[in-house]
């Protein structure tokens, strides 16, 4: 289980009304890179998105999510994403990370990044999932 | 599944007769795979042997890939109807291993899969490492292995294949979780308090009205002033009747308020009065007594009614 880490900007942002992290707010998207991600990163242009092509397209996947709320607790979920690499490699990268493709003001403000703990190169044919369980962040008491 | 394959780029050495193409080019012959027509091919025999081919580089599968098994495919045919021999064979971890021989058809192009289902040197399944060229047990090569080659045969084609199952690799996403603390309000000021007349209490110090006060010339109608009241801040304490001022110390309610005091709530306590007579003579007259006067009238009246 790979742990949720936070850019500390999305707080920032959250407070200013800049995510709007429900369906028919923003589109939040998962982008796969090899370069460390820095908590003090705020948009998608601090980190270098690997190569398009093989099956990867820039800007990566959309995570379809959504928000609600039950009990004073917000819940944002997404949907799992798969790159199927084809015709070539896709990568190498280590790290998955989640942006605001909507925001505007930071541009695509940076949310959240997953470590994979190794560096990985798909080859042809083969799979990378990006496997959320029944959330992807919650906000509480 | 998913497949991967090499073809032959170079020979490594040979034994046995071959003819088509000089040593060190043989592969040349064979490495239009599948050429299943056999538009250009090898010839082999009568002497047995074996031929071992490079391929280009091994594969590259990802760490991930399961399921591996190694085939060598190739197209050959014998030359006259006796039986004869041939199989693929594979080079890994620096040993050669013979797949079973065959008794290839007599002048009719066919096509062969060797396959190798666990890596003949390590004995167990094949790895990703073992494949990609990797390790004390990688593969290496591929060729042609005969243990009868009269009547000749004829190799048409020979490829190095791969059959995997592309890794799967997953990220498993924990939740991010993020909680709010708000700090304690201090809920302590800036509050209206509207207190009933009789529902609120404070505590004042005692009042000393003790001195200067002043006798007036009229009955009940004297004036004083009172000392310094317990009561000292920003108070208005209207008394009746005598309208007297003081002042209140610091109330309890730490607030400006209006102290409405009714003239009955208000206590305090005055020095006695020695009142003393200062008229002439003697002791001042008596009150007239008009009351008995009128009564022994009335008396008198009430008897000559009853006579």
């Amino acid at each position: 289980m790979a742990a949720f880490n936070k850019f500390q900007d999305f707080i920032e942002q959250l407070g200013k009304g800049v995510h709007h992290l429900h369906a028919a707010g923003d589109t939040l998207k998962v982008f796969l890179t090899n370069e460390q991600p820095l908590a003090t990163d705020t948009q998608k242009s601090d980190m270098v998105e690997i190569s398009a092509g093989n099956g990867y397209t820039a800007g990566g996947e959309d995570s379809q999510n959504d928000y609600t709320e039950s009990g004073g607790t917000g819940t944002m979920t997404a949907v799992d994403i798969t790159w199927t690499a084809s015709g070539g490699t896709i990568g190498p990268f280590r790290f998955a990370v989640l942006y605001n493709d909507s925001a505007t003001s930071p541009a695509d403000a940076l949310v959240g990044w997953w470590d994979y703990n190794s560096n990985l190169t798909l080859q042809d044919g083969e799979q990378f999932k990006w496997d959320v369980g029944t959330s992807v962040l919650t906000i509480g008491p | 599944m998913a497949t991967a394959y090499r073809d032959p780029t170079a020979d490594e050495s040979e034994s046995g007769t071959w003819s088509g193409a000089s040593a060190g080019t043989r592969y040349t012959l064979v490495d239009d795979y599948p050429d299943a027509s056999g538009a250009d091919y090898l010839t082999h025999g009568t002497t047995a042997g074996y031929l071992n081919l490079f391929p280009p580089s091994l594969f590259s599968l990802g760490s991930g890939a399961t399921s591996i098994s190694i085939q060598v495919l190739y197209y050959d045919q014998k030359t006259a109807s006796q039986a004869c021999a041939i199989a693929g064979r594979l080079k890994v971890g620096g040993g050669y291993y013979n797949a079973a021989t065959h008794n290839p058809a007599n002048g009719v192009w066919t096509s062969r899969t060797d396959n190798w289902a666990t890596n003949p040197k390590s004995g167990v399944a094949w790895t990703p490492d073992d494949v990609n060229g990797v390790g004390a047990n990688a593969l290496q090569g591929m060729g042609f292995y005969s243990s009868d080659a009269s009547p000749t045969i004829r190799l048409a084609s020979i490829r190095l294949q791969v059959t995997y199952t592309p890794g799967v690799y997953t990220l498993t996403a924990d939740a991010g979780s993020f909680s709010f603390a708000g700090v304690a309000a201090a809920l302590l000021s800036m509050r209206r308090l509207d207190v009933g007349a009789a529902s609120f209490a404070f505590t004042g110090s005692d009042v000393g009205l003790r001195r200067l006060f002043t006798l007036a010339a009229q009955p009940g109608a004297f004036s004083f002033a009172g000392a310094a009241a317990a009561l000292l801040a920003n108070r208005r304490v209207n008394v009746q009747p005598a309208n007297f001022p003081l002042t209140g110390a610091t109330a309890a309610l730490l607030a400006k308020r209006l102290l409405a005091v009714d003239p009955a709530s208000f206590s305090f306590t005055g020095a006695d009065v020695t009142l003393t007579y200062t008229g002439g003579g003697g002791p001042p007259p008596a009150p007239p007594r008009a009351g008995r006067k009128h009564r022994a009238l009335k008396r008198v009246r009430y008897l000559a009614g009853r006579l």
